[in-house]
């Protein structure tokens, strides 16, 4: 079924309204391919070209075309609709530049057509350069190297960069594992396709702006294709793999992990041991044993993270929507809890602090917390202030934040967002925490501290905060 | 001043306003008919819709439906006259030329607007404390930012596919062209309507609105989600459009693995946005049911669960970023092998890579939700199918590399971009796995980890080859040429400065800073990253406007080019430039492959020389 | 429904009309997507759950809406074979029945319904579910409101009448909706949610 130049086309259609030309090229045809006459038929005009296209079905077509008696358009719907025969088709004329332009259809199927892909062009003018193959070879060996080397620099670049906090938890330690898992395929790839195009960019440049050289042609590999699909197909996954056990491990449970609850709010925290009935405002752990919080919001999403612990997990409000997460901390030092999921307004601020310290002092913090139920109602209430996230909002110091400072602020004068003035007595303190949107101060954002304290205090409690905000001068 | 306002636009923002404000007292009158006090933010909203509707009617593109509705005669859209001069650029136009470059104004507004955004949280962040923004005012800044520059890429993206894809493919125009209008025009109220959200009180949720926050809240919310709905309705219809044009309008012998490669990646980017994009119109829609009737859907109080929302929103938000990267990724497909001047490596591979991934982006959404508390079983299915959208993307890589290697490259400034384009989505790419494998992304997530690599996607994506479309079909517009000096300082500004930028960004994210805080905690170390990285992104925003003054400068005074500038082989430049009115004067066929650069005497397409008489 | 009179050809003419009808496909596929992301919304926040509903009043509605639909086909068949009266008639019926379907729903089910749209994901999902589904019946109605007055005054015919195959499409596209609708509200899972 082939139609190379090297075979002969079994039959010759020549279709041209010039009788003298077709005959001319009827005996040359023949004294080179060696075909007997009835092998070649000539048309002199469009409808007789037509029948014998159809009907006596040649493999070679040569047209002589004018676009009037013999149309070139119609020769190509043909080779465009024709059946699956292979067929070529010669356009020439000689009223044009003398110009030939062959039209060569071929049909295979299954391998034949990877054959016919890997075979060298055979119509490719002597005019076009042709490197040598080596010359191709020498290209790809200094590009190999070359990747080596990148990829190895690369990688201990990003090795040594520094670019992650310190691996404080258990968890930190196995994912930092993954992470360099995908530094080596990064650096491999980066520098993969990034020496290819810089050399390309380099040594396969136009030489000067005069320079009409093409490129060199291919059009694909079916192979290579194959190959650089097949490859990280695999690669991709085995990751997924390694990133499944990865997080089988992080997710390890122990059974006798210290519980914690944990409330976030806009924008506070707070965290209850239920096995000791504590409450505080910083999330205090013992190194080296598991811990499971249980979370849950006051309000809208937030998220539990500590970068230096690596996990993180996103916090719904809900009763039948709390989320747990484990990690076992296994570096002590002071670090945050960042909420990291945007809840509006004070997001950025949303901090609380996490103590890591070793056994015996977390036994001892546990101990001092149970036993610091005060007498003095302000030491208590100072304990719920700084429990329940009050300080988040107001300072102590003096400092505008979010909220008025407390210090000074029992017994003097306040001018109200509405313009009336407030003597900051008992009555108006408790009334702050009630119904914080009641009588705002001015300049101070209505709307932001949570209104359900209410709730959440019993009087003594509330009537604790007071006597403390009362005994800051 | 009468000129002024027979502009159609004029016409249709001053019809806009009339109808927002009819549309406000018309639910008032109702509301107070039925007893119920005066609320502006139902006003606002059935106002907002009535608006866009009265722009639409005002300026003029649903005149033609209305009268096929009743009946009356109606020209073909070709025979339409078309307004001369420059001001048929701000009226109804049904040719798909005029068309594309409206988009184009509309997605050049909105990138300087978006990026004037960005320049503003990032002055307040080059330093630790809040300086001269409130939260409310930071918060609103970040999200209008994200949404404004994906409205400007949705638009930018129209622009190239409305201007070249018919006269890449030998047609006249595209398929419906009264529905391309109209979808153009949908998007000027619809964004007026976003950009409004700024004005009307602001939102705190940044571009994802997750609920319960954008439950509560400011209520510029509200014209945060009706303006989204509208300019997606205006990428539903766009789209449709194109897959018609594309499927039922080529050239004869146009064959659709003898298309250009451009057409390809339109197809598929296309798929995805007719149909994904209604997701996000629906979970937007509930959240402003929620707001306005109360209907929980999220609600964990009355039953509901705010995770749905996400699985809604995120089963469009992830395709659209494949909307966002396709059609990039085939301009850079097309115009290597013409500067390369070698045939397109793997064609046909490269053509359903498109298609790859246009599929597997539909399977992966969940994996912006690895921490979100969803079912635990979903999150190693969603790593999987999230590692597996590298396996077509690497074939385009593999494939760009192979086109190049052995060419004979040129470097004027669209293949500049080109390249560029290809380096930092590389970036993009690589910075991706790390995120889509659940373990290490429980770090990475909400960090400026995930800025700096959607960052290099997009601008690899997108906004790169963007400019290089740009420069490169720009004598197709205009019949001049881009300044080069000014396209190379352009690029050689902006790229270094990209990669600062993100970069950068990827290191602090790393580290420990979160995205969209206001504010950070200077012991944390990274107040001198975010120094550059404002530095860097003033860069960027300053390339910026080297753009645009070399668009305005040569728009008017630019090298006239009138043939193949690029000595392409693709249909658009075998015409003259600037393109004429119905593009083809004689029709086109296909006789050979499009990108057999190299091939002596080979054609791709050729005029069909009409018989006389005809 | 244009009255243009350029000269097409016959392969012209076709090919339009291929084109004609992909676009209208590729819209219902796009709405479809809308109702897709409905129901799974009713699945995930319901579950096995059934809103509270009349029975009997669904049954009605739904068979009134398939019912509609047979009449729609016939208009469209009368008008594919030039029988203007017959076509007239039918479209005027599917009318009647949609216009019935919609007062039915809204005007009797959305009174009765023990729950209100604030009331839960029961009231959440059931409302916005039918409604959509209402409003996208209501603009059915109305298209063929305009089909109907263009084919009394004769602009359709045998050869010419995209319009209504267009309106016809879509009316049995909205039922098809209401085809996965009905089980979901009505039939499946159990009431008590």
């Amino acid at each position: 079924m082939a139609g190379h130049a090297e075979q002969a086309p079994q039959r010759v259609l020549i279709a041209s309204a010039n009788p003298l030309f077709g005959k001319g090229l009827e005996k040359l045809l023949r004294q080179r391919w060696k075909i007997a006459p009835e092998q070649v038929r000539l048309a002199g005009e469009m409808h007789a070209a037509l029948n014998a296209l159809d009907q006596w079905q040649p493999d070679l077509v040569l047209v002589d075309y004018d676009d009037e008696t013999i149309e070139r358009a119609r020769f190509l719907d043909h080779l465009i609709q024709g059946g699956g025969r292979a067929l070529q088709v010669v356009m020439v004329s000689l009223r044009d530049s003398g110009e030939v332009v062959v039209y060569d259809r071929q049909t295979f199927r299954g391998e034949r057509a990877g054959d016919w892909l890997e075979q060298p062009w055979p119509t490719q003018p002597p005019s076009q350069e042709q490197p040598r193959r080596q010359d191709g070879m020498k290209h790809f060996v200094i590009v190999g190297v070359l990747v080596v080397i990148f990829t190895v620099l690369t990688n201990f670049g990003l090795q040594s960069a520094g670019l992650l906090p310190v691996q404080a938890s258990a968890q930190a330690t196995l994912i930092d594992q993954l992470f360099n898992a995908h530094y080596w395929v990064i650096s491999f790839l980066f520098s993969l396709i990034g020496v290819f195009m810089v050399y390309s960019i380099v040594v396969f440049r136009r030489r000067g702006e005069n320079d009409t050289q093409q490129g060199k042609f291919f059009k694909g590999s079916t192979k290579l294709e194959i190959f650089w699909t097949i490859i990280p197909l695999g690669t991709v996954l085995y990751f997924s793999y390694l990133g499944s056990l990865s997080l089988a491990d992080i997710r390890r449970v122990e059974p006798q992990a210290l519980v914690v609850n944990v409330t976030a709010g806009q924008w506070y925290w707070r965290f209850e041991y239920p096995e000791t009935g504590i409450t505080s405002g910083s999330l205090v752990l013992p190194v080296g044993e598991q811990v499971l919080l249980k979370m849950t919001s006051a309000d809208v999403i937030h998220s539990f993270w500590v970068p230096e612990f690596r996990v993180k997990q996103d916090i719904l409000p809900g009763e039948n929507l709390v989320k747990e997460l484990r990690f076992t901390p296994t570096l002590t030092g002071e670090y945050k809890v960042l909420c990291a999921e945007l809840c509006g307004g004070a997001h950025a601020n949303m901090n609380a602090p996490v103590i890591v310290m070793d056994k015996a002092d977390f036994a001892a913090w546990e101990a001092g917390e149970m036993a610091a139920v005060s007498s003095d109602p302000a030491a208590r209430g100072e304990r719920l202030a700084k429990n329940n996230g009050c300080l988040g909002c107001h300072s102590l110091d003096g400092s505008p934040l979010v909220g008025p400072t407390w210090k000074g602020m029992a017994g003097s004068t306040h001018e109200l967002a509405d313009g009336s003035s407030v003597t900051v007595d008992e009555a108006y303190l408790i009334q702050a925490i009630l119904e914080p949107n009641a009588a705002v101060v001015k300049g101070f954002p209505p709307g932001v501290m949570p209104a359900t304290y209410a709730d959440q205090f019993s009087e003594q409690q509330i009537a604790d905060l007071v006597a403390y905000m009362q005994s800051l001068k | 001043m009468k000129k002024f306002f027979s502009l159609g636009l004029v016409r249709g923002l001053i019809w806009q306003a009339i109808g927002t404000a009819a549309g406000m007292g018309l639910l008032g009158a109702i509301r107070a008919l039925m007893g119920l006090p005066w609320k502006t933010e139902p006003a606002m909203v059935f106002g907002g819709v009535v608006g866009a509707i009265t722009f639409l009617a005002g300026i003029g593109t649903m005149r033609d439906w209305w009268h096929m509705a009743l009946g009356k005669p109606v020209p073909e859209a070709e025979e339409v006259h078309e307004t001369p001069g420059g001001a048929r650029y701000f009226g109804v136009s049904l040719d798909h030329k005029v068309i594309g470059v409206q988009y184009g104004f509309l997605s050049m507004i909105t990138l300087a607007l978006g990026g004037t955004f960005a320049l503003i949280f990032r002055t307040e962040l080059a330093q630790a404390g809040l300086d001269f923004l409130n939260y409310l005012q930071f918060n609103t800044l970040i999200g209008m930012h994200g949404m404004v520059l994906i409205a400007s890429i949705l638009m930018g993206i129209a622009a190239m596919a409305n201007f070249i894809i018919p006269l890449m493919i030998g047609a006249k125009d595209m398929a419906f062209p009264r529905l391309n209008a109209f979808s153009f025009w949908m998007a000027v109220p619809g964004t007026v309507l976003l950009v409004s959200a700024m004005f009307v009180g602001g939102f705190e949720t940044g571009w994802t609105a997750y609920p319960p926050l954008s439950v509560r809240g400011p209520m510029g919310i509200q014209m945060f989600f009706l303006g989204v709905y509208i300019v997606g309705w205006s990428s539903i219809l766009g789209s449709l459009n194109l897959i018609a044009t594309i499927l039922m309008m080529r050239a004869p012998g146009m064959t659709l693995f003898r298309m250009p490669i451009f057409a390809w990646a339109m197809l598929a980017t296309s798929i995805i946005s007719t149909t994904a994009t209604q997701l996000i119109g629906l979970s937007f829609q509930m959240v402003m049911f929620e707001r306005l009737l109360g209907m929980g859907f999220f609600d964990p109080a009355s039953g509901g669960n705010p995770i749905l929302f996400q699985h809604l929103f995120w089963f469009y938000s992830h395709p659209a970023v494949y909307i966002f990267v396709l059609p990039g990724l085939g301009v850079i497909s097309e115009l290597l092998p013409v500067f390369a001047r070698k045939p397109l490596f793997g064609y046909r591979w490269v053509a359903l890579s498109s298609m790859g991934i246009a599929l597997t982006g539909f399977l992966v959404w969940g994996h912006h939700m690895f921490t979100s508390g969803m079912e635990e079983y979903l999150r190693v299915p969603f790593m999987y199918s999230t590692l597996l959208v590298a396996v077509p993307t690497g074939i385009k890589f593999f494939s760009w590399v192979a086109t190049m290697w052995q060419g004979r490259l040129r470097f004027p400034t669209p293949m500049l971009f080109v390249l560029g384009g290809v380096i930092v989505f590389l970036m993009g790419g690589l910075t991706g796995p790390p995120s889509g494998t659940v373990s290490t992304d429980l770090h990475l997530h909400d960090t400026y980890y995930i800025v700096g690599h959607f960052h290099n996607t997009m601008f690899g994506g997108y906004i790169f080859p963007l400019f290089a479309a740009i420069y490169y079909w720009f004598p197709k517009i205009t019949g001049r040429r881009m300044s080069e000096k000014l396209g190379k300082a352009h690029f050689w500004l902006l790229l270094p400065a990209f990669l600062l930028q993100t970069f950068g960004q990827m290191r602090i994210g790393l580290l420990g800073m979160r995205r969209r805080i206001a504010d950070y905690d200077p012991e944390m170390g990274f107040t001198f990253s975010n120094q550059l990285i404002t530095i860097a992104g003033f860069l960027v925003a300053f390339s910026v406007l080297i753009f645009f003054i070399n668009l305005w400068i040569s728009a008017r005074k630019g090298e006239v080019v009138e043939g193949n500038l690029w000595e392409s082989r693709s249909p658009e430049w075998q015409i003259p430039s600037p393109a004429p009115l119905h593009n083809f004067a004689e029709p086109i066929r296909v006789v050979g492959e499009p990108y057999d650069y190299g091939l002596p005497n080979s054609r791709y397409v050729e005029t069909v020389r009409q018989p006389a008489g005809d | 429904m244009s009255t243009h009179t350029a000269v097409l050809t016959a392969k012209e003419a076709a090919r339009k009309m291929t084109t004609r009808r992909l676009g209208l496909w590729l819209f219902f596929l796009s709405d479809g997507f809308v109702f897709g992301g409905l129901l799974v919304t009713r699945f995930y926040l319901l579950g096995q759950a059934r809103p509270h509903l009349e029975q009997f009043l669904g049954l009605i509605v739904t068979a009134v809406l398939l019912v509609s639909s047979f009449f729609m086909n016939r208009a469209e068949v009368s008008i594919a074979h030039n029988d203007r009266k017959s076509f007239v008639r039918n479209t005027v019926i599917t009318m009647l029945l949609g216009i019935v379907f919609l007062v039915g729903v809204v005007g009797f089910e959305w009174q009765l319904a023990p729950f209100g749209p604030a009331d839960g994901t029961e009231g959440a999902v059931f409302y916005m579910m039918t409604g959509m589904h209402a409003f996208h019946v209501l603009t059915g109605v109305i298209f063929l409101g305009f089909i109907l007055r263009n084919g009394m005054r004769g602009h359709y015919s045998a050869e010419n009448h995209w319009a209504v195959e267009a309106a016809a499409n879509y009316w049995h596209f909205v039922d098809l909706v209401w085809i996965f609708f009905y089980p979901a509200l009505y039939l499946i899972g159990t009431v008590g949610g």
